[in-house]
């Protein structure tokens, strides 16, 4: 169990996930966000071989409005 | 100026028109800036729809006779930009000052037109009570406040509701003895002497109303199980029993901002709950209650563990009242859930701030 930063908050998640599997279970569906990790904007392509470790610092941006 | 096409003469001077044609102006741009925050930012059909209708109510009050009064062209004010309306750049401000600049204007229209123009002058007493609600909706919406975790964070008491007479009543005087934190469970209550059964419409106008008092209160509201009414009244989160569907499933569903919490009446429950995202747990029930007929009560020995264990914030939870407070206390809560203590008391706001009480009293 690690606690990272997502937007400004502190949120729990397992420890050994990759980036995208922790957006996935933060209730994120990546093909519509932006992520700044840890300060840089990390491109879609790495999410899946990035890993997550404790206090690491993510920005999501949700960038597709639904439809209205 | 001569107009023979209206038949209801003012004998108002032009300046009174012009006040009243200026007003009506003021209160629709700046409602048009609260619907497109609505519509581009927060994306809610549901705000937009009740800012439209409040701009429209004002155009039906938009006399013709008013707009002819209106030259702009000698409005000795037209065009000028007051220096604070350059600096309001962040949103909260944008919304803020638009929201004021509605409120204000609507006032001078019940002022102006209360003489001669009594049906603007009631429309406008009766959209500014709107635009209030609206004001507070909309900044619910738009988190400018706390975030919804740290709103969760400063929770003590967590009210759940049960279905009594007068529901809407008992919530609204647990908000005004300083409850911030609501569940709608609506489940069966069988037996002797429960009431009907609700179906799902009226749960849903239910929670809808109940949300609509959270929400002026600054208060978060959950609900119970139900996923489909949560996400249909835009309520704060749910709140999953065991046997409801996983967190996992329910994160997918609600998004990453809602919060989810669980039930749990083992320290095996809490740490799966943990693991799962999950971003409060119930602890209980502490002692045995009619509210959960037929499950054995966990007593003090499981909060103590929780309080020792439980790295997010957990409610003790479980026929628990002030009577007994102290002693949940003493094994370790800070926070309490609370069913019949509020909503079958007497006074339910004073037993909710005789609870409150007790919580910040030091153990």
């Amino acid at each position: 169990m690690l606690e990272i930063r997502v937007n400004g908050e502190t949120r729990r998640c397992a420890a050994g996930l990759t980036l995208v599997e922790v957006l996935e279970n933060l209730g994120y569906r990546p093909p519509l966000v932006v992520v700044e990790f840890n300060g840089e904007i990390l491109p879609r392509r790495q999410w899946s071989a990035q890993a997550v470790v404790e206090s690491d610092v993510l920005e999501v941006v949700t960038i597709v409005g639904g439809g209205s | 100026m001569e107009r023979a096409s209206d038949s209801f003469v003012t004998h108002q001077s032009a300046a009174g028109l012009r006040l009243l044609d200026a007003n009506l102006d003021r209160a629709r741009e700046g409602l048009r800036v609260l619907e497109d925050w609505c519509r581009f930012a927060l994306d809610r059909p549901d705000l937009v729809a009740r800012s439209k209708d409040l701009r429209q109510r004002l155009g039906r009050q938009h006399h013709e006779r008013f707009k002819l009064a209106r030259h702009s062209a000698s409005d000795p004010a037209a065009g000028l930009a007051h220096p604070a309306q350059l600096e309001r750049l962040d949103d909260g401000a944008v919304l803020a000052a638009n929201a004021a600049r509605v409120q204000e204007a609507l006032r001078v229209l019940e002022e102006f037109g209360r003489r001669d123009e009594p049906e603007l002058a009631r429309e406008a007493a009766a959209i500014r009570y709107l635009v209030y609600d609206l004001e507070v909706d909309l900044i619910q919406a738009s988190r400018l406040g706390p975030g919804r975790r740290e709103l969760l964070r400063r929770a003590h008491l967590y009210l759940v509701t049960s279905p009594v007479p007068d529901l809407e009543a008992v919530v609204a005087a647990a908000l005004a003895g300083g409850v911030r934190l609501v569940q709608y469970r609506a489940k069966q209550v069988s037996g002797p002497g429960a009431p009907p059964p609700l179906d799902d419409l009226q749960r849903l106008q239910q929670a809808r109303r109940l949300r609509t008092l959270c929400a002026q209160a600054g208060a978060l509201f959950l609900v119970n199980d139900r996923i489909d009414i949560a996400l249909a009244v835009e309520a704060d989160g749910v709140h999953l029993g065991q046997g409801d569907l996983p967190p996992a499933v329910a994160r997918r569903l609600l998004g990453p901002e809602r919060l989810i919490g669980r039930s749990t009446h083992r320290i095996e429950e809490l740490q799966q709950a943990v693991s799962d995202g999950c971003d409060y747990v119930g602890v209980g029930p502490v002692h045995a209650t009619p509210t959960k007929a037929g499950r054995e009560p966990v007593g003090l020995a499981y909060v103590a563990e929780a309080a020792a264990a439980s790295p997010i914030p957990w409610f003790a939870i479980g026929g628990i009242d002030s009577g007994n407070l102290a002693a949940v206390r003493a094994a370790g809560a800070t926070r309490v859930a609370v069913v019949r203590a509020i909503t079958e008391a007497p006074d339910p706001a004073a037993a909710a701030a005789a609870l409150l009480a007790g919580l910040e009293t030091e153990a």
